[in-house]
C-alpha cells in the first residue's frame, strides 16, 4: 500500500537545505566592548547539504543524536525559519507541535487553551469550538478541561497540546520529540492517530533519537549526523544503517587483564575506578545502610561531553542500583585527567557481593564512549537475611 | 508548492489576532475582583493626582488644567503602554514563534491592538469628562485621523523595537527606562512653552510633543492647528510605520534564529 502511495505525489521537497547559525551571543558587556563581534561572528552549520522527499500518506522520521540537525530540518520544512541555502516546497501548510504550551496560559482552563490552539492552527472561531469535544474526547481529560491549566501535569499538558494540534486535520503534520513526555498508553494513542491520519492522505513528519520509535511509526527516514545525511530512504535500510554504524563505532567487548569487560568507541577511556567512603578512602566491604562513594577517572578524551552512569548489579547481572547523570541528554563537559564521584547517603542493600558497572555515553545516549563492566566488586556486610534490601526499620507492638 | 508564511495576513490571522486579544484581557484581569474596571483606575487616579498637584500644590496656572492633562495621560498612557507591550511582544511570546504557519506579524498587532483597547476605554472617559467640563469643540471631527496617525506611529515603532529587542534583550530595558523618562520629556503635565528654550529645542524631536499638542488643539482649543505642524506629524508617523513594516518583513524570518 505504501508503494502505491509513494510514486504518488511529493508533498515535501528538501532540495540542498544548508543552514549555518550565528554562534552563541557573546555575554554582556563585551557585545557591547566589541560592537563589530555582533555582526561578524563565527557561523556553524547545522544542517549541511540535506535533501529529501517527502510524499503523500507517508510518516517520515527524523534520526539523529541531540545537535544532528534534525530539529533544524524539521523547523525548516515547517516554514520557521529559511535556508542559508537550498529550497524548501510543500504542497500544503504546515501543522503540528514543536514545542510544549506555545500560547497556553496557566490561568485559563483546559479548555480555553484548547480552543487557542486549535485557533492558532487555523480553525475559524466556528470550527474550534466545534472540535473541544473531541479534543476532550482524544486527550482523555474530560471533565478536567475546565480545570486551570496551572494544575496539569506536564503529561496533561501534552495530551491537550497533541489533541488541539491535530484537531485541525492538518495535511502536513510535524511533531519533535514531544511524544517523550506523554505516558505510554497516550503515545500509543497518538501512533495509531498518526497512522490513521496517514491513511487518510496527511503526510506526517517526526523526529526522534530512538530507533525503535521510528521503526514503529515510519515508512521512511533521513539518519543525520552532525547536519549530513548519513542516510535515507526505507526506514529498514536507514534503521540497518544506523545500527550497523552504532556497533562500528562501538566495535566488539573486549576482556581486560583483571578480567572485567570493556567495550566502547574509545573516544574517552576510563580509569581509577574506587569504591569509597565519603571521605575518599578505597574500601572493599561496607556494612548495609552505611554512606559510600563511587570515583573514577576520565584518562583521556577525544570528545567533550559525555553522560556519566555508575549502576551497581548482582552476580546474576540483576541491576539493583544505576546512577545516572543525565539531567538534559547533552551530558557533562569532560576533559583528560577529569575526576568524577556519585556519592550515596547510605546503601541499604541486603548483605552480599555486588559488582560495580561504570559507563561514559555519547551525549543523546547514541552508544558508549567507554564502558566497564564488572569493573569493582565489593561486599556489604549485615546480619545476613537473604532479602536484597535493608531499609531502616523498626519493629513495635500495636496493642497493649 | 508554496512557503507557509505569507505576507499578507489572511483571515486566519484576523481571528487569531482577535481571539489573542480578547485572551489577553481574560488572563490579565482572570483572578481579580473588579476585573476590566482596573484599566480605567489606572488614568482617572493619575488624573486626580497629577491635578490635584499642579494646580494646588504647584500651580502651573494652565486653565482648564484637567482637561489639559486628561488629554495628555491619554495619549501618553496609549503610545507608553503600546510601545512597551510590542517591544517585548516576540521575546516574550517566543514559545508561539515555533507554531508552525503563525504569521510572526501577529504578536506585535495583538500587542498594539491590546493597548488600543485600553486607550479606547480611557478616550471614553475622557470624552465624557470634557463633554461635562470644558465641553468638545466641533473640531472634534478631526480625532479620528489623529488617532490613525499615532496607531501608525505606534506600530512603526513597536515593529522596529520587537525585532531589536530579539537580537539585544538590553532593549526593551532602554525603552522601558526611556518611556520613564518620556513622560517627564514630553508636556503631559506642563506645556510646551514653559520649557526654556534650549530643552524646548530638544524636546521639539519627540513626535509625541507635537501629537499630544495637535490633540489639545482639537478636543479642548477648538483652534485650527498650524498646517506645518500637521505635515510635520503625517510625515514622522507614515514614515515610522513605513520603516517598521518594512523593517519587520526584512528581519523577521531570522528572528527564530537568534530568540
Amino acid at each position: 500500500m505504501r508503494s502505491e502511495h509513494r510514486a504518488a505525489e511529493v508533498v515535501v521537497k528538501a532540495d540542498h537545505l544548508t543552514k549555518t547559525f550565528r554562534a552563541p551571543h557573546p555575554t554582556r558587556i563585551r557585545k557591547f566592548v566589541h560592537i563589530r563581534d555582533m555582526f561578524s561572528r563565527e557561523r556553524f552549520t547545522a544542517v549541511d547539504d540535506v535533501s529529501f522527499e517527502v510524499y503523500r500518506g507517508e510518516v517520515f522520521g527524523l534520526i539523529g543524536a541531540n545537535g544532528s540537525g534534525k530539529s533544524t530540518v524539521l523547523r525548516l520544512v515547517a516554514g520557521l525559519t529559511r535556508p542559508t541555502s537550498g529550497v524548501v516546497l510543500r504542497s500544503a501548510g504546515v501543522n503540528g507541535l514543536l514545542s510544549l504550551g506555545e500560547g497556553m496560559q496557566g490561568e485559563l482552563s483546559g479548555r480555553d487553551n484548547a480552543y487557542t490552539v486549535a485557533i492558532l492552527a487555523g480553525l475559524s472561531p466556528r470550527e474550534a469550538r466545534a472540535k473541544l469535544g473531541w479534543i476532550a474526547e482524544f486527550s482523555e481529560l474530560g471533565d478536567v478541561m475546565d480545570q486551570p491549566l496551572r494544575t496539569y501535569s506536564d503529561g496533561m499538558k501534552l495530551r491537550l497540546a497533541f489533541a488541539a494540534s491535530v484537531a485541525v486535520e492538518p495535511e502536513i503534520l510535524v511533531i519533535d520529540e514531544l511524544l517523550a513526555v506523554g505516558d505510554i498508553r497516550f503515545r500509543q494513542r497518538c501512533i495509531d492517530y498518526m497512522k490513521e491520519l496517514a491513511g487518510s492522505g496527511a503526510t506526517i513528519l517526526v523526529t526522534s533519537h530512538s530507533l525503535g520509535e521510528l521503526e514503529e511509526i515510519c515508512d521512511r527516514a533521513i539518519w543525520l549526523r552532525n547536519g549530513h545525511t548519513m542516510s535515507v530512504g526505507d526506514i529498514e535500510t536507514v534503521s540497518h544503517h544506523y545500527a550497523n554504524a552504532m556497533r562500528d563505532a562501538v566495535g566488539p567487548a573486549s576482556v581486560e587483564d583483571d578480567g572485567s569487560m570493556r567495550m566502547g568507541s574509545g573516544e574517552a577511556e576510563l580509569v581509577d575506578i574506587f569504591v569509597t567512603t565519603p571521605s575518599g578512602i578505597p574500601i572493599d566491604d561496607l556494612r548495609a545502610g552505611e554512606p559510600v562513594a563511587f570515583e573514577f577517572t576520565v584518562a583521556d578524551c577525544s570528545v567533550s561531553h559525555a553522560i556519566l552512569g555508575v549502576s551497581l548489579s548482582l552476580e546474576d547481572g540483576t541491576t539493583v542500583l544505576d546512577l545516572i547523570d543525565d539531567a538534559d541528554e547533552r551530558g557533562v563537559p569532560i576533559t583528560p585527567g577529569a575526576r568524577f564521584r556519585t556519592e550515596v547517603e547510605r546503601l541499604d542493600l541486603g548483605s552480599g557481593e555486588y559488582f560495580v558497572d561504570v559507563g561514559l555515553y555519547a551525549p543523546g545516549w547514541t552508544h558508549p564512549l567507554d564502558y566497564r563492566w564488572h569493573a569493582r566488586s565489593f561486599a556489604v556486610t549485615g546480619p545476613g537475611q537473604p532479602g536484597k534490601l535493608t531499609p531502616p526499620h523498626r519493629w513495635s507492638r500495636e496493642n497493649a | 508548492m508554496a512557503h507557509a508564511r505569507p505576507i499578507l495576513p489572511n483571515r486566519n490571522d484576523i481571528h487569531i489576532v482577535r481571539h489573542l486579544v480578547a485572551l489577553e484581557f481574560r488572563v490579565r484581569y482572570s483572578r481579580s475582583v473588579i476585573g476590566w474596571a482596573w484599566s480605567f483606575l489606572q488614568p482617572v487616579s493619575r488624573l486626580i493626582i497629577l491635578s490635584f498637584i499642579f494646580t494646588r500644590a504647584i500651580p502651573l496656572d494652565i486653565p482648564n488644567y484637567p482637561a489639559f492633562l486628561f488629554v495628555g495621560l491619554v495619549s501618553w498612557q496609549w503610545f507608553s503602554g503600546g510601545v512597551s507591550a510590542s517591544t517585548n511582544s516576540l521575546v516574550g511570546q517566543s514559545g508561539l514563534l515555533s507554531r508552525p504557519g503563525l504569521h510572526l506579524a501577529v504578536l506585535p498587532t495583538v500587542a498594539v491592538f491590546s493597548a488600543a483597547l485600553d486607550a479606547f476605554v480611557a478616550l471614553i472617559i475622557l470624552l465624557v469628562f470634557l463633554a461635562f467640563t470644558s465641553g468638545i469643540s466641533a473640531m472634534i471631527v478631526v480625532l479620528p485621523a489623529l488617532i490613525v496617525l499615532q496607531f501608525m506611529m505606534i506600530i512603526g515603532i513597536g515593529a522596529l523595537l520587537c525585532v531589536a529587542n530579539v537580537y539585544s534583550r538590553d532593549v526593551r530595558l532602554l525603552v522601558d527606562l526611556s518611556l520613564v523618562l518620556g513622560f517627564y520629556l514630553t508636556p503631559v503635565f506642563y506645556r510646551y512653552q514653559l520649557l526654556p528654550e534650549e530643552v524646548q529645542r530638544v524636546v521639539a524631536f519627540n513626535p509625541m510633543t507635537w501629537m499630544i499638542g495637535l490633540q489639545r488643539a482639537v478636543l479642548i482649543d477648538g483652534g485650527f492647528p498650524s498646517p506645518a505642524t500637521i505635515v510635520t506629524l503625517v510625515v514622522v508617523c507614515v514614515g515610522l510605520f513605513v520603516a517598521g513594516i518594512v523593517v519587520f518583513h526584512r528581519t523577521s524570518h531570522s528572528v527564530i534564529d537568534e530568540i
